[in-house]
Protein backbone atom coordinates (compact mmCIF):
# COMPACT_ATOMS: atom_id res chain seq x y z
CA UNK A 1 0.00 0.00 0.00
CA UNK A 2 2.74 2.44 0.92
CA UNK A 3 4.48 1.73 -2.40
CA UNK A 4 1.29 2.59 -4.26
CA UNK A 5 0.94 5.80 -2.31
CA UNK A 6 4.52 6.85 -2.89
CA UNK A 7 4.06 6.24 -6.60
CA UNK A 8 0.81 8.17 -6.59
CA UNK A 9 2.44 11.11 -4.86
CA UNK A 10 5.27 11.20 -7.38
CA UNK A 11 2.88 10.93 -10.32
CA UNK A 12 0.59 13.54 -8.86
CA UNK A 13 3.37 15.96 -8.17
CA UNK A 14 4.79 15.61 -11.67
CA UNK A 15 1.41 15.75 -13.36
CA UNK A 16 0.30 18.69 -11.30
CA UNK A 17 3.22 20.70 -12.55
CA UNK A 18 2.23 20.10 -16.16
CA UNK A 19 -1.52 19.97 -16.03
CA UNK A 20 -3.68 22.81 -17.30
CA UNK A 21 -6.01 24.47 -14.84
CA UNK A 22 -9.31 22.88 -14.13
CA UNK A 23 -12.12 25.38 -14.41
CA UNK A 24 -14.13 24.32 -11.39
CA UNK A 25 -11.39 24.35 -8.80
CA UNK A 26 -9.76 27.40 -10.22
CA UNK A 27 -13.03 29.25 -10.12
CA UNK A 28 -13.48 28.19 -6.55
CA UNK A 29 -10.02 29.37 -5.56
CA UNK A 30 -10.37 32.58 -7.47
CA UNK A 31 -13.84 33.06 -6.05
CA UNK A 32 -12.42 32.69 -2.60
CA UNK A 33 -9.67 35.11 -3.45
CA UNK A 34 -12.01 37.62 -5.00
CA UNK A 35 -14.31 37.84 -2.04
CA UNK A 36 -11.40 37.53 0.34
CA UNK A 37 -8.60 39.91 1.07
CA UNK A 38 -10.88 41.73 3.45
CA UNK A 39 -11.74 40.77 6.99
CA UNK A 40 -14.90 38.97 5.91
CA UNK A 41 -13.41 35.91 4.27
CA UNK A 42 -12.28 34.38 7.54
CA UNK A 43 -15.47 34.92 9.49
CA UNK A 44 -17.48 31.96 10.72
CA UNK A 45 -20.31 32.82 8.36
CA UNK A 46 -18.04 33.01 5.36
CA UNK A 47 -16.32 29.74 6.21
CA UNK A 48 -19.67 28.08 6.90
CA UNK A 49 -20.82 29.08 3.41
CA UNK A 50 -17.70 27.57 1.91
CA UNK A 51 -17.87 24.24 3.70
CA UNK A 52 -21.53 23.80 2.83
CA UNK A 53 -21.14 24.79 -0.82
CA UNK A 54 -20.31 21.28 -2.00
CA UNK A 55 -20.25 17.71 -0.63
CA UNK A 56 -16.45 17.66 -0.77
CA UNK A 57 -14.53 20.77 0.25
CA UNK A 58 -10.80 20.99 0.80
CA UNK A 59 -8.73 23.81 2.26
CA UNK A 60 -5.18 23.40 1.10
CA UNK A 61 -1.98 25.08 0.04
CA UNK A 62 -1.93 25.55 -3.68
CA UNK A 63 -4.53 24.03 -5.96
CA UNK A 64 -5.38 20.49 -7.05
CA UNK A 65 -3.55 21.20 -10.29
CA UNK A 66 -0.56 22.54 -8.47
CA UNK A 67 -0.40 21.64 -4.79
CA UNK A 68 2.30 23.57 -2.96
CA UNK A 69 2.62 21.33 0.05
CA UNK A 70 3.23 17.61 0.38
CA UNK A 71 0.38 17.12 2.84
CA UNK A 72 -2.06 19.03 0.65
CA UNK A 73 -0.89 17.04 -2.34
CA UNK A 74 -1.52 13.82 -0.45
CA UNK A 75 -5.17 14.83 0.02
CA UNK A 76 -5.50 15.63 -3.68
CA UNK A 77 -3.94 12.32 -4.66
CA UNK A 78 -6.14 10.29 -2.35
CA UNK A 79 -9.26 11.94 -3.73
CA UNK A 80 -7.96 11.30 -7.21
CA UNK A 81 -7.41 7.62 -6.44
CA UNK A 82 -11.09 7.41 -5.53
CA UNK A 83 -12.05 9.17 -8.73
CA UNK A 84 -13.21 12.30 -6.91
CA UNK A 85 -12.30 15.14 -9.24
CA UNK A 86 -15.33 17.34 -8.67
CA UNK A 87 -14.80 19.15 -5.40
CA UNK A 88 -14.21 22.65 -4.03
CA UNK A 89 -10.60 23.46 -3.23
CA UNK A 90 -9.52 26.67 -1.50
CA UNK A 91 -5.94 27.85 -1.52
CA UNK A 92 -5.27 29.35 1.88
CA UNK A 93 -1.99 30.80 0.68
CA UNK A 94 -4.07 33.25 -1.38
CA UNK A 95 -6.09 34.44 1.60
CA UNK A 96 -4.53 34.90 5.04
CA UNK A 97 -7.90 35.66 6.60
CA UNK A 98 -9.36 32.42 5.32
CA UNK A 99 -6.25 30.62 6.44
CA UNK A 100 -6.81 31.72 10.03
CA UNK A 101 -10.59 31.57 9.79
CA UNK A 102 -10.67 27.93 8.78
CA UNK A 103 -8.46 26.99 11.70
CA UNK A 104 -10.74 28.86 14.10
CA UNK A 105 -13.83 27.29 12.56
CA UNK A 106 -12.66 23.71 12.90
CA UNK A 107 -10.47 24.31 15.96
CA UNK A 108 -7.75 22.53 14.05
CA UNK A 109 -4.27 24.01 13.81
CA UNK A 110 -3.06 22.81 10.43
CA UNK A 111 -3.72 22.74 6.71
CA UNK A 112 -4.98 20.78 4.73
CA UNK A 113 -8.51 20.36 6.05
CA UNK A 114 -11.13 18.12 4.48
CA UNK A 115 -14.89 18.64 4.84
CA UNK A 116 -17.45 16.07 3.76
CA UNK A 117 -21.04 17.26 3.64
CA UNK A 118 -20.12 20.36 5.59
CA UNK A 119 -18.52 18.39 8.37
CA UNK A 120 -14.86 18.52 9.24
CA UNK A 121 -13.33 15.12 8.71
CA UNK A 122 -9.67 15.77 9.41
CA UNK A 123 -6.36 16.45 7.74
CA UNK A 124 -4.04 14.45 5.57
CA UNK A 125 -3.27 11.77 8.17
CA UNK A 126 -6.92 11.03 8.87
CA UNK A 127 -7.88 11.00 5.22
CA UNK A 128 -5.06 8.57 4.56
CA UNK A 129 -6.29 6.35 7.37
CA UNK A 130 -9.83 6.46 6.03
CA UNK A 131 -8.52 5.58 2.61
CA UNK A 132 -6.57 2.59 3.95
CA UNK A 133 -9.31 1.16 6.14
CA UNK A 134 -12.15 1.58 3.67
CA UNK A 135 -13.97 4.32 5.58
CA UNK A 136 -13.48 6.82 2.79
CA UNK A 137 -15.30 4.61 0.31
CA UNK A 138 -18.20 4.43 2.77
CA UNK A 139 -18.26 8.15 3.47
CA UNK A 140 -18.22 8.94 -0.23
CA UNK A 141 -21.06 6.49 -0.76
CA UNK A 142 -23.13 8.40 1.82
CA UNK A 143 -22.60 11.50 -0.31
CA UNK A 144 -23.76 9.69 -3.38
CA UNK A 145 -20.24 9.45 -4.75
CA UNK A 146 -19.10 6.07 -5.99
CA UNK A 147 -15.42 5.55 -5.36
CA UNK A 148 -13.39 4.55 -8.40
CA UNK A 149 -11.67 1.96 -6.25
CA UNK A 150 -14.88 -0.06 -6.14
CA UNK A 151 -14.80 -0.34 -9.90
CA UNK A 152 -11.14 -1.23 -9.78
CA UNK A 153 -11.94 -4.06 -7.34
CA UNK A 154 -14.72 -5.26 -9.58
CA UNK A 155 -12.36 -5.46 -12.51
CA UNK A 156 -9.93 -7.43 -10.42
CA UNK A 157 -12.64 -9.86 -9.38
CA UNK A 158 -13.54 -10.48 -12.99
CA UNK A 159 -9.98 -11.49 -13.79
CA UNK B 1 61.48 -6.68 10.73
CA UNK B 2 61.89 -6.70 14.46
CA UNK B 3 61.15 -9.98 16.14
CA UNK B 4 60.42 -10.31 19.78
CA UNK B 5 62.03 -13.18 21.56
CA UNK B 6 59.05 -14.58 23.40
CA UNK B 7 55.59 -14.35 22.00
CA UNK B 8 53.66 -15.72 24.93
CA UNK B 9 50.09 -17.00 24.98
CA UNK B 10 47.87 -15.64 22.29
CA UNK B 11 44.23 -14.97 23.01
CA UNK B 12 42.32 -15.26 19.78
CA UNK B 13 39.79 -12.53 19.10
CA UNK B 14 36.13 -13.28 19.73
CA UNK B 15 33.87 -14.25 16.83
CA UNK B 16 32.97 -11.33 14.64
CA UNK B 17 29.21 -11.42 15.10
CA UNK B 18 29.21 -10.15 18.60
CA UNK B 19 32.06 -7.72 18.50
CA UNK B 20 31.67 -4.82 16.11
CA UNK B 21 33.72 -1.71 16.00
CA UNK B 22 36.15 -1.48 18.81
CA UNK B 23 35.37 -4.82 20.41
CA UNK B 24 37.95 -6.86 18.62
CA UNK B 25 41.41 -7.09 20.08
CA UNK B 26 43.80 -6.77 17.20
CA UNK B 27 46.45 -9.38 16.67
CA UNK B 28 49.93 -8.11 17.24
CA UNK B 29 51.36 -7.53 13.82
CA UNK B 30 54.23 -9.90 14.50
CA UNK B 31 51.75 -12.78 14.80
CA UNK B 32 49.74 -11.92 11.75
CA UNK B 33 52.90 -12.34 9.78
CA UNK B 34 53.17 -8.70 8.99
CA UNK B 35 50.06 -8.83 6.79
CA UNK B 36 48.42 -5.98 8.67
CA UNK B 37 50.02 -2.59 8.32
CA UNK B 38 52.06 -1.36 11.21
CA UNK B 39 49.45 1.24 12.23
CA UNK B 40 48.09 0.62 15.65
CA UNK B 41 44.32 0.64 16.01
CA UNK B 42 43.10 1.70 19.41
CA UNK B 43 41.78 -1.38 21.18
CA UNK B 44 38.54 0.42 22.04
CA UNK B 45 37.24 3.91 22.56
CA UNK B 46 37.97 5.25 25.97
CA UNK B 47 34.82 5.34 28.07
CA UNK B 48 34.59 9.12 28.61
CA UNK B 49 35.04 9.76 24.89
CA UNK B 50 32.33 7.26 24.06
CA UNK B 51 29.97 8.81 26.58
CA UNK B 52 30.60 12.30 25.27
CA UNK B 53 29.97 11.11 21.73
CA UNK B 54 26.73 9.49 22.76
CA UNK B 55 25.63 12.67 24.49
CA UNK B 56 26.49 14.77 21.47
CA UNK B 57 24.52 12.47 19.21
CA UNK B 58 21.56 12.55 21.58
CA UNK B 59 21.65 16.32 21.68
CA UNK B 60 21.62 16.42 17.91
CA UNK B 61 18.78 13.93 17.83
CA UNK B 62 16.42 15.80 20.14
CA UNK B 63 16.27 19.56 20.28
CA UNK B 64 14.33 21.54 22.86
CA UNK B 65 11.04 21.44 20.94
CA UNK B 66 11.33 17.70 20.45
CA UNK B 67 11.91 17.29 24.15
CA UNK B 68 8.93 19.51 24.97
CA UNK B 69 6.71 17.49 22.65
CA UNK B 70 7.89 14.27 24.20
CA UNK B 71 7.35 15.55 27.74
CA UNK B 72 3.86 16.89 27.08
CA UNK B 73 2.63 13.87 25.18
CA UNK B 74 3.97 11.58 27.86
CA UNK B 75 2.22 13.56 30.58
CA UNK B 76 -1.08 13.84 28.72
CA UNK B 77 -1.39 10.38 27.21
CA UNK B 78 0.91 8.01 29.12
CA UNK B 79 1.92 6.32 25.88
CA UNK B 80 3.26 2.80 25.79
CA UNK B 81 5.21 3.78 22.69
CA UNK B 82 6.18 7.27 21.58
CA UNK B 83 8.23 8.39 18.65
CA UNK B 84 9.00 12.05 18.03
CA UNK B 85 10.71 12.89 14.78
CA UNK B 86 11.91 16.25 13.56
CA UNK B 87 10.97 16.22 9.88
CA UNK B 88 12.16 19.76 9.30
CA UNK B 89 15.14 18.77 7.15
CA UNK B 90 12.71 17.08 4.76
CA UNK B 91 10.85 20.37 4.38
CA UNK B 92 13.75 22.53 3.36
CA UNK B 93 14.79 23.53 6.85
CA UNK B 94 18.31 23.00 8.15
CA UNK B 95 18.88 20.06 10.50
CA UNK B 96 17.56 20.94 13.91
CA UNK B 97 15.12 23.53 12.53
CA UNK B 98 12.35 21.97 14.61
CA UNK B 99 9.40 23.29 12.60
CA UNK B 100 7.84 20.12 11.20
CA UNK B 101 7.36 17.07 13.38
CA UNK B 102 5.79 13.68 13.09
CA UNK B 103 4.74 11.73 16.15
CA UNK B 104 3.72 8.15 16.68
CA UNK B 105 1.68 7.86 19.86
CA UNK B 106 0.48 4.52 21.18
CA UNK B 107 -1.80 4.91 24.16
CA UNK B 108 -4.69 3.18 25.82
CA UNK B 109 -6.29 6.61 26.21
CA UNK B 110 -7.23 6.40 22.53
CA UNK B 111 -9.52 3.43 23.00
CA UNK B 112 -13.01 4.11 21.76
CA UNK B 113 -12.06 7.44 20.24
CA UNK B 114 -12.38 8.32 16.57
CA UNK B 115 -9.25 9.36 14.68
CA UNK B 116 -10.44 12.96 14.87
CA UNK B 117 -10.86 12.78 18.65
CA UNK B 118 -7.46 11.16 19.03
CA UNK B 119 -5.74 13.83 16.98
CA UNK B 120 -7.53 16.53 18.95
CA UNK B 121 -6.14 15.04 22.16
CA UNK B 122 -2.65 15.28 20.72
CA UNK B 123 -3.27 18.84 19.57
CA UNK B 124 -4.59 19.78 23.01
CA UNK B 125 -1.44 18.44 24.66
CA UNK B 126 0.68 20.51 22.29
CA UNK B 127 -1.47 23.64 22.05
CA UNK B 128 1.31 25.96 23.22
CA UNK B 129 3.78 24.54 20.74
CA UNK B 130 1.25 24.65 17.90
CA UNK B 131 0.56 28.29 18.71
CA UNK B 132 4.30 28.88 18.50
CA UNK B 133 7.18 27.26 16.66
CA UNK B 134 5.47 24.00 15.69
CA UNK B 135 4.22 24.56 12.18
CA UNK B 136 3.34 21.08 11.03
CA UNK B 137 2.47 17.95 12.89
CA UNK B 138 1.87 14.54 11.37
CA UNK B 139 0.19 12.15 13.78
CA UNK B 140 -0.16 8.40 14.08
CA UNK B 141 -2.39 7.64 17.06
CA UNK B 142 -3.13 4.02 17.93
CA UNK B 143 -4.17 1.92 20.85
CA UNK B 144 -1.64 -0.65 22.07
CA UNK B 145 -3.72 -3.41 20.47
CA UNK B 146 -3.76 -1.63 17.14
CA UNK B 147 -0.04 -1.01 17.33
CA UNK B 148 0.69 -4.65 18.13
CA UNK B 149 -1.27 -5.82 15.14
CA UNK B 150 0.15 -3.15 12.85
CA UNK B 151 3.32 -1.30 13.83
CA UNK B 152 3.80 0.18 10.39
CA UNK B 153 3.84 3.94 9.92
CA UNK B 154 2.63 5.35 6.59
CA UNK B 155 5.24 7.10 4.46
CA UNK B 156 5.44 10.84 4.88
CA UNK B 157 4.60 12.90 1.82
CA UNK B 158 7.49 14.69 0.17
CA UNK B 159 7.77 18.40 0.74
CA UNK B 160 6.60 20.58 -2.12
CA UNK B 161 7.72 23.93 -0.86
CA UNK B 162 4.70 24.79 1.26
CA UNK B 163 4.62 28.34 2.45
CA UNK B 164 7.86 29.18 0.71
CA UNK B 165 5.56 29.83 -2.22
CA UNK B 166 4.03 32.75 -0.39
CA UNK B 167 5.01 36.21 -1.51
CA UNK B 168 5.66 37.56 1.94
CA UNK B 169 8.49 36.00 3.89
CA UNK B 170 6.30 34.71 6.66
CA UNK B 171 7.28 31.66 8.67
CA UNK B 172 7.44 28.61 6.50
CA UNK B 173 5.31 25.73 7.61
CA UNK B 174 2.01 24.02 7.26
CA UNK B 175 0.00 26.36 9.43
Amino acid sequence: MSGVLRAAWRVGAAAARGRAGRALSQAASEGGGAEGGGSGSGSREAVERLVRAHPVVVFMKGSPEQPLCGFSNAVVQILRLHGVEDYRAHDVLQDPDLRQGIKNYSNWPTIPQVYLNGEFVGGCDILLQMHQNGDLVEELKKLGIRSALLDAEKDQDKK
Amino acid sequence: MGRRGIVGVVVLPRSREGAEGGGRTPLPSVLSGGAEPERRRPPRMRAPVLLATRRALAAMAEGPLARAIRTKLTAALQPTHLQVLDDSPRHGGPPGAESHFSVVVVSGRFAGLSPLQRHRLVHAALSAELAGPLHALAIVARTPQQWDSDPRVPPRPPCMGGSKHEQDAAAHGEQ
